[in-house]
């Protein structure tokens, strides 16, 4: 578990600079103490969640994502009643909505229209994301938007219905709304801390006419307008009842499965939970005690087994201190009930490596070749033919086989026209076999301005061509501060999960997966992990997740970490319980032998993998393990489940017992894509 | 069926949690339960009393003596073996035609070296070395035990039922000999390892009936430091998963032991049979030692296989997969990384049971 004692000169203080936020940041931005930086919310809880800032003016949706942050008592950022900057707007009553265009800068306000529309028995209702700006010109009809901020201030009058949300929350709960906190990493608060914070928070309200004028003639808005939104909408005290309206908001979008349970540790209690705060300010103090008193590691895993969602921090929880076998047990629960029939799913597929020629350069790679030709191997490049591919695919459809997974390098000499034409072929030839090919860095490769409308044109074209199906390979660690190490000409985090959300908002899918034991830290792990569900819960791409510990050859110089099978066995189980979006797991026995991949069985995993005709990227760090589909079938067997052949989409999941399970109520009700 | 197991495994826990003994009958169901987290939940109980979060491994450096010269082999080894290790297991393998004085004179020899040294020897050994002398095996055993001390290891085992061994370990010896070679041991204060043989085509009254029969011979003697299952590879087949035990197996095979075996204090396992990893997860299913001393050819029986199961549509290539146990230092590092708390346990469990006793 990460607790983050302040051995830093500098904490390092992030908040995003909207007018609402500007009386707590002003004068934390001047003051000395803080290394402070305006960001957006969302890079915020980025930087929160990946132990990149100590303190951070963070959305209550992030604070109970990421889990176990402690809150600074005294300022917050809260609505009691009409707030005018969170606000559905609509040219239809909320009666006849049938969907709903949502600003993606948002979660907490996203959330909140969820929880709201969902009391009016509208939760049912699909919702769409886009940037703030896009969606006004596509409220119409029964299509509603969710504007927030400035765009809320300045649009939401022109349309015939506008919606309140922190108004409705007041009419549904009779509490005030709190949007955001002060929220700080374990061990970085001290009572010294709090107050210097509130003492700034003070000093900050004072200038708030200051701020109001300055805004105004920024943002070409009336000062009264801006006046009566700083002095009358936004509540600013963390009172007795924001504190209720902050619970009841994690209760009810924690029974939604929209966020986890969140239970919130104020700074300044001591061990055991009494308090020591500064007395000058009368702070409200909540009775609560700190959070590993009360939410033990089975209490984790008993929710999570009711089909609670668990927070960032629960999940390294479970990591450092949950029992193996616990683990285990609930993850198979869980499994059972997401993919239930005691069936164990496996593929007859075969890897096609059509070229080892890469200018990516990963040092865990002991597969590449790189373009660059002083480098040593340079020579040893190839690009399949045409006729070699060819006998690959017959040797696949020969044997029954339904998918292929074609992946190599990103190989500049390679453009888009050769992939589309090189997918036409193999469709018109195989129509039978569908495609899973390519990585996200595949596709960046060809794309030279990496922008998102280009990722989309890309992945249209690919499509239209006769891919099936994005292969998930590439992600690694979603975390920059790792990526740049192991792999610094790779995709940054943010660029490899766009290329994820266009898969996602083009209709298409992919496989998503982590290679853990590189190094990085128990916080990165779930971090990956975290921004994956987040990216699941947007646009729903991901039909299963995989994962394996770095399999370090001879000639590579990256050490490896990690390496037990009851660690894969623990990681797995914990993506189990982890992503309650994302609706098969899939083990590793390519990585693990067929031996730890039978166990992983009992782990969450509910398919098996591929039959593995030919590997050559694991295999050139030394790992060969293989199985032909009688041992698979007989390993699932001998595990006491029944085996199965599927599709490569995993689209013969017996879908009609898993919609009758569905509508019993035995099974969890996946809503992709919801929020 | 998930009642019936719901039933054993409820009746189970009850008996263990009250520390008393599980019938016969209901080690051959346990056997049957596919759900192996059932039976590791079962296996906990006595597991976690005797243990809590401890897990030990052998921390001797074992090797194999294959008829070199006595001398230049332990100046070899010690030359060789890692500064961590408490001692030397020294596996002694019956070749036939080496008379009893000859081996007093060798384990005599490796047992006045600079590391505390064991022989480990198979009941095998002392069978064929009392035929070969025409001397009772407790006399061979006693006069080898007086040159240095031996560890009685659980080669040979197999199965106790005769049809088992008939059609597949027809060349080792009877199970009234195994037995007799332990009790002989166990009469000299002497403490040994029972073991089990499990593999893909047994079936569970065999296996219970065989654990039934270790159990009553400790009560008897008492002389049982360890029980450890040993997966039978089946080399003869082109693929080897087929040939083998799944991990399931093992971890079944672990957990029924450690539920049934009362009055046995340690369950090993062997990385050499069940790789590495396995080895570490069964920690988590009722064993508490990762025994590397034991080496996968001392088991399986090679020329009596059996035939392949199924068929091989797809590959192109057999596979030949040979587990070798882990350095000491490879271990310690899988089982802190799997949250145990490593626990160095040399060859001699005579002087480690002693210690526990007291």
């Amino acid at each position: 578990m990460s607790t983050m004692a302040p051995s830093r000169k500098k904490l390092r203080v992030v908040a995003a600079d909207f007018l609402n936020s500007l009386p707590l940041t002003v004068e934390i931005a001047e003051d000395d103490h803080f290394d402070f930086e305006y960001v957006l919310p969302s890079e915020g809880a980025r930087r929160m969640m990946e132990q990149e800032a100590e303190i951070a003016l963070l959305p209550v949706a992030a604070l109970a994502e990421i889990g176990g942050l402690e809150v600074v008592p005294g300022p917050c950022i809260g609505a009691n009643g009409r707030v005018e900057s969170v606000v559905i707007v609509s040219e239809s009553p909320l009666d006849r909505l049938e969907r709903l265009y949502v600003d993606q800068a948002s979660r907490t306000s996203v959330i909140l229209a969820k929880v709201f529309l969902d009391s009016i028995g509208k939760g049912h209702i699909p919702f769409v994301r886009l940037s703030g700006a896009e969606i006004p010109p596509h409220v119409k009809g029964t299509d509603a938007g969710l504007i927030i901020a400035d765009i809320a201030f300045k649009e939401s009058k022109r349309f015939k219905y506008r919606h309140d949300l922190a108004d409705a929350w007041k009419r549904l709960t009779g509490e005030p709304f709190v949007f955001a906190v002060w929220a700080a990493q374990p061990g970085v608060l001290t009572p010294e801390l709090v107050e210097r914070i509130n003492r700034r928070f003070w000093d900050g309200l004072a200038r708030k006419h200051g701020i109001i004028e300055e805004w105004a003639a920024q943002h070409e808005m009336p000062k009264a307008e801006v006046a009566d939104y700083l002095d009358e909408r936004i509540q600013y005290h963390l009172n007795k009842a924001a504190w209720y309206g902050m619970q009841e908001f994690f209760r009810l979008a924690g029974n939604m499965r929209l966020l986890p349970d969140a239970r919130v540790e104020f700074a300044g209690r001591d061990a055991a939970g009494g308090g020591a705060l500064p007395s000058s300010f009368g702070l409200f103090m909540p009775e609560v005690v700190p959070y590993s008193k009360t939410y033990g590691i089975d209490r984790i895993l008993a929710r999570a087994e009711a089909g609670r969602r668990i927070s960032l921090y629960d999940a390294e929880r479970l990591y450092d201190e949950a029992d193996l076998i616990e683990l285990g047990e609930v993850a198979h629960n869980i499994r059972n009930r997401m993919n239930p029939g005691s069936r164990v799913s496996y593929i007859i597929a075969r890897n096609i490596n059509y070229t080892n020629v890469c200018n990516v350069d990963c040092n865990f790679c002991g597969f590449y070749r790189s373009n660059d030709p002083k480098r040593k191997g340079h020579d040893e490049g190839y690009v399949l033919t045409r006729e070699q591919i060819r006998q690959k695919m017959n040797e696949l459809a020969d044997a029954g086989g339904v998918q292929v997974l074609l992946q190599g390098g990103v190989n500049p000499d390679l453009p888009l026209e050769y992939f589309t034409s090189l997918f036409r072929w193999m469709k018109s030839e195989w129509p039978q076999i569908q495609l899973n090919n390519l990585s996200a860095d595949e596709v960046l490769g060809l794309c030279p301005n990496k922008s998102a409308d280009e990722i989309e044109h890309v992945l249209r074209s690919l499509r239209e061509a006769g891919l099936d199906t994005l292969a998930g390979a590439g992600a690694e660690i979603l975390v920059d501060r790792v990526r740049k190490r192991v792999s610094y000409k790779k995709s940054r985090s943010a660029i490899w999960l766009e290329v994820m959300r266009q898969v996602g908002k083009i209709g298409m899918k992919a496989s998503v997966t982590m290679l853990y034991g590189m190094g990085e830290t128990t916080r990165d792990k779930f971090a990956h992990m975290a921004k994956i569900r987040l990216l699941q819960d947007e646009v729903n791409p991901f039909m299963v997740f995989i994962t394996w510990p770095y399999q370090k050859g001879d000639d590579q110089k990256l050490k490896s970490f990690d390496q037990a099978g009851a660690t894969y066995l623990r990681i797995q189980a914990i993506s189990r319980i982890f992503f309650d979006n994302i609706q098969h797991i899939m083990c590793s026995w390519v990585t693990q032998g067929p031996d730890i991949g039978q166990t992983a069985l009992y782990y969450g995993a509910d398919d098996y993998g591929s039959v593995m005709f030919e590997e050559n990227v694991v295999s050139a760090s030394g790992t060969t393990y293989r199985m032909n589909a009688d041992s698979m079938e007989h390993n699932i067997r001998e595990a006491g489940f029944i085996p199965f052949r599927r599709k490569g989409d995993f689209s013969d999941w017996n879908q009609e017992e898993h919609e009758l399970l569905k509508s019993k109520g035995i099974i969890a009700e996946l809503t992709p894509g919801m929020i | 069926m998930a009642d019936t197991t719901t039933k054993l495994t409820t009746r189970v826990r009850a008996l263990l949690e009250r520390g008393e003994r599980i019938h016969a009958a209901d080690c051959r169901d346990l056997f049957e339960v596919r759900d192996i987290t059932k039976l590791a939940k079962l296996a906990r109980v006595p597991h976690e009393r005797r243990f809590g979060r401890r897990a030990y491994y052998r921390d001797a450096y074992v090797a194999e003596y294959r008829g070199e010269d006595p001398e230049m082999f332990l100046s070899e080894i010690e030359t060789v073996a890692p500064a961590d290790a408490a001692e030397l297991l020294l596996r002694c393998r019956w070749r036939g035609g080496e008379a009893l004085s000859v081996w007093k004179e060798r384990l005599a020899l490796f047992g006045s070296g600079r590391l505390r040294g064991v022989a480990a020897i198979a009941p095998g050994f002392i069978v064929r070395l009392a035929a070969f002398e025409g001397i009772r095996p407790a006399q061979a055993l006693e006069e080898l035990a007086a040159a240095m001390p031996l560890l009685i290891t659980a080669e040979e085992a197999e199965l106790f039922d005769d049809q088992f061994r008939a059609d597949r370990a027809p060349g080792v010896i009877s199970v009234d000999e195994w037995i007799g070679v332990h009790r002989a041991a166990h009469a000299l204060g002497m403490k040994t390892v029972a073991g089990m043989t499990y593999s893909t085509v047994d079936h569970s009254s065999e296996y219970a009936a065989h654990l039934d029969a270790i159990r009553a011979l400790q009560d008897e003697t008492g002389g049982f430091a360890a029980f450890v299952p040993m997966a039978l590879h089946n080399r003869g087949v082109a693929d080897f998963y087929l040939a083998a035990p799944t991990a399931a197996q093992t971890l079944r095979a672990v957990a029924v032991a450690r539920i049934f075996l009362d009055n046995i204090h340690h369950i090993a396992i062997a990385p050499s049979h069940v790789t590495t990893e396995v080895a570490v997860v069964a920690l988590s299913y009722g064993a508490n030692l990762v025994d590397t001393g034991i080496a996968v050819d001392d088991v399986h029986a090679e020329e009596h296989s059996g035939e392949p199961i199924g068929a091989l549509p797809i590959l192109d290539e057999s596979i030949t997969v040979s587990y070798i146990a882990p350095p000491m230092a490879t271990v310690r590092d899988r089982l802190a990384e799997a949250r145990w708390t490593p626990v160095g346990l040399g060859a001699l469990f005579q002087e480690h049971v002693s210690t526990i006793a007291a």
